[in-house]
Parts: C-alpha cells; sequence; structure tokens
C-alpha cells in the first residue's frame, strides 16, 4: 500500500481561494517541497496528469458551491484543507485503481467492450476527490468498468455504509442512485465540475 | 415458454468477470452491463439481456466454451478460468424488485433461454440458460439523463439481492452439472 508523507502542507486561506493562483497547486505533487511516496511511477505520472487540472477544478467549484448552496465558508475552507493538505486515507487505493482500469487491456476480451476514454478517466478522477473531500470517515466507492467505457463508482454498505451505484461519462456528467438506511437519493444526470447534491453530499457525510 | 421457467427459490449464477467488474474480491455495479440492463438491442435486432444459468443444472462445457469465446489471446486457461466469477441470485428475489415509479410492479422477468449449439461456431447446446428480462417501458424512454438514473437504481437493486459470490472452482468443485 503507498503512503503519503506530506511535508509542510499547504494551507488554505479564503484569500488564496479568491486569488487564484495560476502555478500548479501543490497538491500531492512532488514539486517543491511536498514529497509524495506513490506506489510506483506509473501512478505518480497518471496522478499528475489527472489532478493538475482536477486540482484547480476542484477547488474552483467547490468554492462554487458555497455561493450555490450556503456551504459556509468555515465547511468549504475545512474540506479544502482536508484534501489538499491531508487527503483521505482511501484516496491512494482508489486512484491506483482507476489508473489500473484506464490501462486495462481489453484487447483480450470479447464483444464490443469500449475503452475508457482521457476524457472520463480524468472527470472520475475530479469526482473520486471530490467525493473524498466530503466523505472523509469512510471508504471510497469500488471502481469498475462498463462495457461502453464509463467508469462505474459501486459503493458497498460493508465498506461504505451505502449502497448505490454512480457512473462517470466522459462529457463530464455522472449518474447515481445511492441508498442509505432503505431511502435513496438519484440523479438522472449531474455535471462532475458542479455543485454534489445536497442530498448525497448529506449520505455521503453520515 | 412460461412453463418452463424457473420457479422463485431456483438459485441462478451469473458469470462476470475480474478484474474488470471487480475490485480486490468485491464485485462492483458494473458487473450488470447497462446495455444489458436498460437494454439495447443486439446486432440482430433483439433486446438484450442480463444472462445468467440455473445453478442446479450449470453445464460445465457451456461455461468452459462461454469462458474461452469470451477471452482469447495468450492467457493460459487456468488465468481465464480464474477471472470468471459467478454471482449467485435467487428468481423470485429478482423478479420482486419493484419499479422505481410503479410504471411496471416488478420490471425484471426471468426466463428460460435455452441456448440451442452452434458447432459451426463452436457454441455448445446450454438448457441451464436463462435470461434476466427487463420488461419496464421506462428502458425505452428517449430522455438519456432519465435512462441512466433508472440504471443505476436497477444495478443497485440487483447489488442488493446478491446470495453469493463463486470462483470457477467453488461452481463446478459442488455442481451436478455434467463435467468434461
Amino acid at each position: 500500500m503507498s503512503t503519503l508523507v506530506l511535508e509542510n502542507p499547504p494551507t488554505v486561506s479564503r484569500t488564496w481561494i479568491d486569488s487564484r493562483p495560476s502555478v500548479d497547486l501543490p497538491q500531492y505533487s512532488t514539486a517543491g517541497s511536498t514529497s509524495v511516496d506513490f506506489a510506483s511511477g506509473v501512478f505518480k505520472a497518471f496522478h499528475q496528469r489527472v489532478t493538475k487540472l482536477s486540482s484547480y477544478e476542484l477547488l474552483t467549484k467547490m468554492d462554487k458551491d458555497r455561493e450555490d448552496d450556503s456551504l459556509s465558508l468555515s465547511k468549504v475552507q475545512q474540506s479544502v484543507t482536508v484534501d489538499v493538505s491531508q487527503g483521505h486515507p482511501d484516496l491512494p487505493r482508489a486512484e491506483a485503481r482507476l489508473e489500473y482500469l484506464a490501462n486495462l487491456d481489453l484487447s483480450q476480451s470479447f464483444e464490443d467492450l469500449e475503452q475508457p476514454s482521457e476524457d472520463t478517466i480524468r472527470e472520475a478522477g475530479v469526482l473520486l476527490r471530490k467525493l473524498a473531500a466530503f466523505g472523509i470517515d469512510r471508504h471510497l466507492p469500488d471502481l469498475g468498468l462498463d462495457s461502453d467505457g464509463s467508469l462505474v463508482f459501486s459503493f458497498h454498505p460493508e465498506r461504505t455504509g451505502l449502497i448505490g451505484s454512480l457512473s462517470v461519462f466522459g462529457d463530464g456528467t455522472y449518474s447515481y442512485c445511492i441508498e442509505f438506511k432503505g431511502k435513496s437519493v438519484e440523479a438522472g444526470e449531474a455535471v462532475v465540475g458542479g455543485p454534489i447534491a445536497d442530498e448525497l453530499k448529506a449520505y455521503l457525510t453520515r | 415458454m412460461a412453463d418452463l421457467d424457473p420457479a422463485d427459490h431456483v438459485p441462478l449464477l451469473r458469470m462476470v468477470w475480474s478484474p474488470r467488474c471487480y475490485e480486490d474480491s468485491r464485485p462492483t455495479t458494473a458487473c450488470f452491463d447497462s446495455k444489458d440492463v436498460l437494454p439495447e438491442q443486439d446486432k440482430d435486432g433483439h433486446d438484450r439481456y442480463v444472462s445468467a444459468d440455473h445453478e442446479h443444472e450449470i453445464s460445465k462445457t457451456a461455461v468452459d466454451a462461454r469462458i474461452f469465446s469470451q477471452s482469447y489471446g495468450d492467457k493460459r486457461e487456468s488465468e481465464r478460468r480464474h477471472e470468471a466469477r459467478f454471482l449467485r441470485l435467487i428468481c423470485g428475489e429478482l423478479r420482486s424488485i419493484p419499479d422505481r415509479d410503479g410504471d411496471a410492479p416488478n420490471p425484471l422477468l426471468v426466463e428460460r433461454d435455452r441456448v440451442l449449439a452452434k458447432p459451426e461456431l463452436g457454441i455448445p447446446a446450454n438448457e441451464a440458460h436463462c435470461a434476466i428480462r427487463n420488461s419496464s417501458a421506462k428502458s425505452r424512454t428517449t430522455e438519456k439523463g432519465a435512462n441512466r438514473q433508472y440504471m443505476e437504481y436497477l444495478r443497485k437493486e440487483l447489488m442488493k439481492k446478491l446470495r453469493g459470490d463463486l470462483s470457477y472452482d467453488d461452481v463446478f468443485a459442488c455442481s451436478s452439472g455434467e463435467s468434461v
């Protein structure tokens, strides 16, 4: 299992969010004084590919969440700070799995399996990190691959306290149906870059 | 034929593939393919369905043929069998899954769907084969978002009905099906 070691973890301030730095974020990156021991060089390369874009998007969209759905500034900062400086303990596992599925050789499989597109992988990475920010106390979903190339997030009750399914598509949308104690929350279509629905957020943070 | 459909107490085994549909030893909702659940039409214009076998009648010959037709390349036989997994589902529990909006009270039908032998294609007969079909008109809506929502709902419900997760050796060590 990979270990995450952060030296001088960055902090996020209101000013920092507002200033929207144009430099790469230090989130889990090997730049600057932050050092990370990832499982493999392949994973590191993938991680950089996915998170360089997604880090900024994540912060931008979470900031927008605050404006859109009345999340308090302190809660946004808390989530961002957790995501940037500490990380979700299950995120390396989930991202390694995403990397694995991105490179799964489907040429030795049957029928009409579609390889997930780069867009799908990128969007799935963004959403994983977003879920990680909200569901800090629980496992992240397991990942599978549908024959149409969409990424499937699967919530197991033993690991997540939830049961359900969520699919991420290359067009930047996702759909889900997640159940908690017999009550389901569903979405036909949601945008990865948009705010997470309050009801879903509430499930993820229970 | 309706009188041949498996009874409610009958266990089915659905063959799925790891590692695409499994993370470690855990099945994901990708075990239920979107094209089968909603469903799309196959190249012959027929609705697709979730494929499974009657557990008590499962045929090692038919499963082996499926394994080797669905997985090719340079993998060893043992590796292909190792990657095949079998989810146990109970017919009556599948039939009892409610539709989300009450469009059809119970959208999933479980039917006997015997496979006839096609020697020229290397397909043996499979008396144990069953089809889990989605009969709901909702699956045919043209509204993309609604379709996706419905698909996730059915996947979630199907996952709730899992009653076992078996390996190839588990299935054929205790099965009464014929051996090769």
